[in-house]
């Protein structure tokens, strides 16, 4: 069967004020319900919305980011529906001249996602349903949102999670939005169908809503093809409808709503005037623009000889990707700098629960405590350790180092290791009979000697090469 | 002289030089109102604080502080501008109750100048009607005869003004609604140009059409409320930032005589017209002849279609307004078992029959598959309405023709045919449409009932058009 | 569409009850008023453009700021409220 999947992508924009009002667009669960509210968002009679010109350079450079043909006349339309989060009974959004069109986000494989348009449009208010009454919190009204509608190129779960995670990064990359799905920021609804491979015709299509994590996108679209497809084997049709994403049960349900008319009678907005978006104004916004996530990724491969995992999990980031490259800057080693970055960098950071961009630990102290790792004047598990330290102190490595004589011997652990062996040649004779156990005891000389400065599992696979020779001669 | 024949600029003096109390100005008012507010219903609310406010106003004279200039002049003002704290009603039920949360921006600046609010007054239910009969506070009669319609909507703020119940007063114009009961109460009425005066704060019936102007008993005071109320406002996107004249100084302090280019278009004094109205008219405009003022037939030939271009564009709109009366957030609330069902019966309840006939209409006239055949065809007819008056004015200054098509009618006569309602309109609609300033003047009456005419002037002409009819109130006696 | 019938769609796309009486009242009304609204069909509109505002007014934008509310008098209006939330019934 072949799968075609649309999606519609709302971005919540990290503007200071909502979009026609001068309340706070923050609505967080820290603010108390209905405060960041006024005449305006509430709908009040007599009210009138004035719109937030940073929407629309933030929209303007999501459009440039995505190649989108920008309209250069643009207007707002009202949709008009009933709903008790939506205060004046219509959004105020985009239909017949939108922000812009055409436009695509190019996946890993090279395969161009396209975009059918970009418009700008208002969030409504937050519902919280209690035993047959429902609670209404106006903060989140008005709050920006660009909504991001693709054609029907998508072709697997896999590619819908992927083109959605550029979509976070790319929005994230411009610091327009959180991108954040769990916490709303970022918002997806699906369109998918089945058909039978090769067929022209598209199939029936269903659209999934409230999808509310990239693990559940993929949940959703997965369930919904074996759905579809088992149906359309059985000879059954699939209908058009809206299908809810049920997390607990892990599937789609059909809404089951009584056939209620829907017609939005958009129409512009005669209280708003439109806007014409000239070169002088998109050339001030483009100043903004920075290289995309899918470029970044290229370059790190290609510049960097890093690994498309590695170099995936570095451009997820920007803050982690900037970080890995100054270091690289002043030392080099970019493979082993990555490495650092997503190993262990990446669980320091799950240990602590505290994100490499909240930590003490600058790009200066990594390279520093890396160079000194790299000369060969600390061992690894010392790195690893002052790593950590580093991280929540934003100590100096060189200063640590120096203070507490964590440096090892000049060439390393090998001298050290020879003279053990040669100080315990009884033990040495035991082990190559076959009390292998003493390998603990060497190692543990080792650690006293050094005071816990060296790396037992580096100083183990010393001991056994040294050891295995040693054996070989006395055969 | 009464208290009542003195403009705001003398009380402005009077006040300042400590001739006067605001309080006794105030008070005189009052007293109009407890005479005849009864009969005429011209308000829905009064400001039990304004007498309150008038002798807060005295005793900082007493004082010797310096008041703001207009300070302790009662304005009457319609009942769809928010006053803080005040109830809005608009005249539904729907709103029964609703305390505005905000001062409207010409509140604000009026304010700022020290005028007081008397009251709130009578209209037809949002707006929408030409009687003031569609008013869940029933409707108001004209002070010339008891029996008879103010005209509409701003039919409360009409009588207010002219049977001497506040100073002036403001009303809202979405098709003729300040001018048509200027006309039929025999008062001065302006609706300005669109986006000459900001619309926030007023409830918007149809946004693209609404403007807010005063009407008073003498053109002194419509120029006065003018320059206070007209100026860009940051909270209105579709207010317009040209300068605001002086229109006191300008039709006041050059006493320069200006000629004046008049274009009378035949549409508009043809059939329809009737010959109670045209008599008064026509006498009047001897008397333009006489002043040797150019005045010339003209056409503009798509009149006939501005009538339903109206009545669709602003039905439209409304629907689109007045879906935020929905019980959630204020106003009257009926319950049914779920979200749905109370939403149907709150508004299938509380709101009147003539909003309900409006909203369906309009949702219609956008609804899939009419949109094209209504709404955008009526915005298309108004591009070619608003081409016929930028033909006119580039030969003409004004663009005179009668304000309404009959005499007041009688109270009841024509609520039951809607149609026939909305025909009463046919003479206003247009500037509205074209977003042009259009001015009601008394010129006379007929059988005992006023007669007014309409100047219709280009974009942001205002100050000469306040000119003209200054020139007319001055000279013309019939 | 029977006239009724259209009465009755745009009164639940309005979210207005409406009594059988004004249903028929109204279904009467419309086709007349619509009839009368057919008149636009007169003209040839096919080049004209269509108004969306009467000035020629652009680009009105403000800065993005924020500023501190005052929510009590709005929530003070509320037919239904519970602490600070608005209470409606349920939605479904």
């Amino acid at each position: 069967m072949d799968v075609v999947i649309g999606l519609e992508v709302h971005v919540q924009l990290k503007t200071k004020s909502k979009i026609f009002c001068t309340c706070s667009a923050e609505y967080t669960k820290d603010v108390p319900p209905n405060t960041h509210i006024c005449e305006v968002c509430t709908g009040q009679p007599g009210a009138l919305p004035v719109f937030n010109k940073k929407v629309l350079e933030y929209g303007i450079l999501l459009a440039l980011a995505t190649r989108g043909k920008i309209n250069a006349v643009i207007r707002f339309e009202r949709k008009n529906y009933f709903y008790p989060d939506l205060p004046k009974s219509y959004q105020i959004s985009q239909y017949r001249a939108p922000l812009s069109l055409g436009g695509y986000i190019e996946l890993k494989s090279g395969k161009k996602i396209r975009l059918e348009r970009i418009h700008m449009e208002e969030d409504a208010g937050k519902l919280i349903h209690v035993a047959g009454e429902t609670f209404i919190d106006f903060n989140r009204a008005g709050v920006p949102l660009l909504e991001i509608v693709t054609k029907p190129d998508i072709s697997s779960p896999e590619e819908a999670v992927e083109f959605l995670m550029l979509l976070r990064e790319t929005v994230r990359y411009l610091g327009i939005s959180d991108g954040d799905m769990e916490e709303g920021s970022l918002r997806c609804d699906a369109n998918i169908s089945v058909k039978p491979e090769g067929q022209k015709e598209l199939g029936t299509k269903v659209e999934i809503k409230n999808i509310n994590s990239f693990k559940f996108v993929k949940r959703a679209l997965e369930f919904e093809i074996e759905r579809q497809t088992e149906l359309l084997r059985e000879g059954g049709k699939v209908v058009q409808e809206t299908r809810l994403f049920n997390e607990s049960k892990g599937i789609t349900e059909s809404m089951r709503t009584k056939e209620e008319a829907h017609d939005y009678r958009y129409f512009p907005d005669p209280d708003l005037v439109p806007i014409e978006i000239n070169e002088d104004l998109i050339e001030e916004v483009k100043k903004g623009l920075v290289e995309l996530p899918i470029e970044k990724y290229r370059r790190f491969i290609r510049d960097y000889g890093l690994t498309e995992e590695r170099a995936n999990i570095l451009k997820s980031d920007l803050y982690l990707a900037n970080f890995f490259e100054e270091t690289v800057k002043k030392i080099g080693q970019p493979e082993k700098v990555a490495n650092w970055l997503t190993v262990e960098i990446t669980g320091i950071s799950r240990e602590l629960g505290i994100e490499l961009k909240d930590s003490k630990l600058a790009p200066e102290r990594f390279s520093a405590l890396l160079g000194l790792l790299f000369e060969g004047r600390i061992s690894r598990a010392v790195a690893k350790k002052l790593l950590k330290r580093i991280y929540e102190t934003g100590e100096d490595p060189l200063e640590i180092v120096e203070k507490e004589g964590l440096t090892q011997s000049e060439g390393g652990l090998e001298p050290l290791v020879q003279k053990i062996l040669e100080a315990h040649s009884e033990q040495v004779r035991q082990y190559c009979k076959g009390k292998e156990k003493l390998i603990s005891f060497f190692i543990g000389q080792a650690m006293r000697e050094t005071r816990g400065t060296a790396d037992p599992v580096e100083l183990k696979k010393m001991f056994e090469e040294k050891l295995k020779d040693a054996c070989k001669s006395m055969d | 002289m009464k208290i009542e024949d003195f403009s705001i600029f003398e009380f402005s003096y009077l006040v300042k030089k400590r001739q006067i109390r605001p309080s006794i100005i105030v008070e005189h008012y009052l007293k109009n109102i407890e005479e005849k507010n009864d009969e005429l219903n011209a308000f829905i609310s009064i400001n039990e604080n304004v007498l309150d406010e008038a002798k807060e106003l005295d005793a900082r004279l007493d004082r010797g502080e310096e008041l703001p200039v207009y300070a302790g002049i009662p304005l009457a003002i319609k009942d769809n501008i928010n006053i803080d704290g005040m109830e809005t009603t608009c005249a539904s039920e729907i709103l029964r109750g609703y305390k505005a949360t905000y001062d409207a921006t010409v509140i604000k600046k009026l304010r700022e100048k020290g005028f007081l609010f008397i009251g709130k007054t009578n209209l037809d239910e949002f707006a929408m009607g030409s009687s003031t009969e569609f008013s869940a506070f029933g409707p108001s009669r004209n002070p010339y005869n008891p029996e008879y319609v103010t005209g509409g909507s701003s039919g409360g703020s009409a009588a207010a003004v002219a049977a001497k119940m506040a100073q002036a007063a403001l009303g809202s114009d979405t098709g003729g609604s300040i001018r048509l009961p200027a006309s039929f109460c025999g008062v001065y009425g302006l609706k300005p140009t669109y986006g000459r005066v900001s619309r926030f704060g007023l409830v918007a019936y149809a946004s693209s059409l609404d403007q807010i102007g005063p009407l008073a008993r003498n053109v002194e005071d419509i120029a006065i409320l003018l320059s206070i109320i007209a100026g860009w406002d940051s909270k209105d996107s579709t207010t317009s930032n040209m300068p605001v004249s002086d229109y006191f100084e300008y039709v006041f302090e050059n006493r320069k005589k200006e000629e004046y280019r008049i274009a009378l278009p035949e549409e508009y004094w043809g059939e329809g017209l009737d010959e109670k109205v045209r008599e008064p008219l026509e006498e009047f405009i001897g008397f333009l002849k006489m002043n040797r003022f150019k005045v010339e037939r003209v056409s503009l030939p798509h009149t006939r279609y501005a009538i339903p271009a109206y009545y669709i564009i602003a039905t439209a709109e409304a629907s689109s307004n007045l879906g935020r009366f929905d019980g959630v957030r204020y106003g009257r609330r009926k319950m049914g078992r779920n979200f749905r069902e109370m939403i149907e019966n709150t508004r299938g309840e509380f709101f009147g029959e003539e909003v309900k006939r409006r909203i369906l209409l309009g949702t219609f006239a956008l609804s899939t598959g009419y949109y094209e055949d209504y709404y955008l065809k009526a915005q298309k007819a108004r591009t070619l309405i608003i081409n016929d008056f930028k033909n006119i004015f580039r030969e003409f200054d004004f663009v005179l023709a009668p304000t309404s098509p009959t005499l007041p009618f009688k109270i009841g006569e024509k609520i039951d045919d809607p149609l026939k309602m909305y025909l009463s309109d046919i003479y206003t609609v247009s500037p509205n449409l074209a977003g042009l300033p259009a001015l009601n003047i008394p010129v006379g009456t007929s059988d005992g009932l006023p007669v007014g005419i309409q100047l219709i002037g280009n974009y942001f002409s205002e100050n000469r058009m306040l000119k003209f009819a200054y020139f007319v109130e001055k000279e013309y006696r019939r | 569409m029977k006239d009724i019938e259209l009465v009755r769609y745009v009164a639940k796309l309005s979210a207005i009850k409406l009594t059988e009486e004004e249903e028929i009242k109204f279904s009467k009304q419309f086709a007349k008023i619509i009839e009368y609204f057919n008149t636009l069909n007169e003209l040839e509109l096919g080049d004209v453009e269509p108004v969306f505002s009467v000035l020629p007014l652009k680009n009105v934008m403000r800065t993005d700021s924020a500023e501190a509310k005052n929510p009590e008098k709005i929530l003070d209006n509320a037919p239904d409220r519970e602490e600070n939330y608005f209470k409606t019934p349920k939605t479904i």
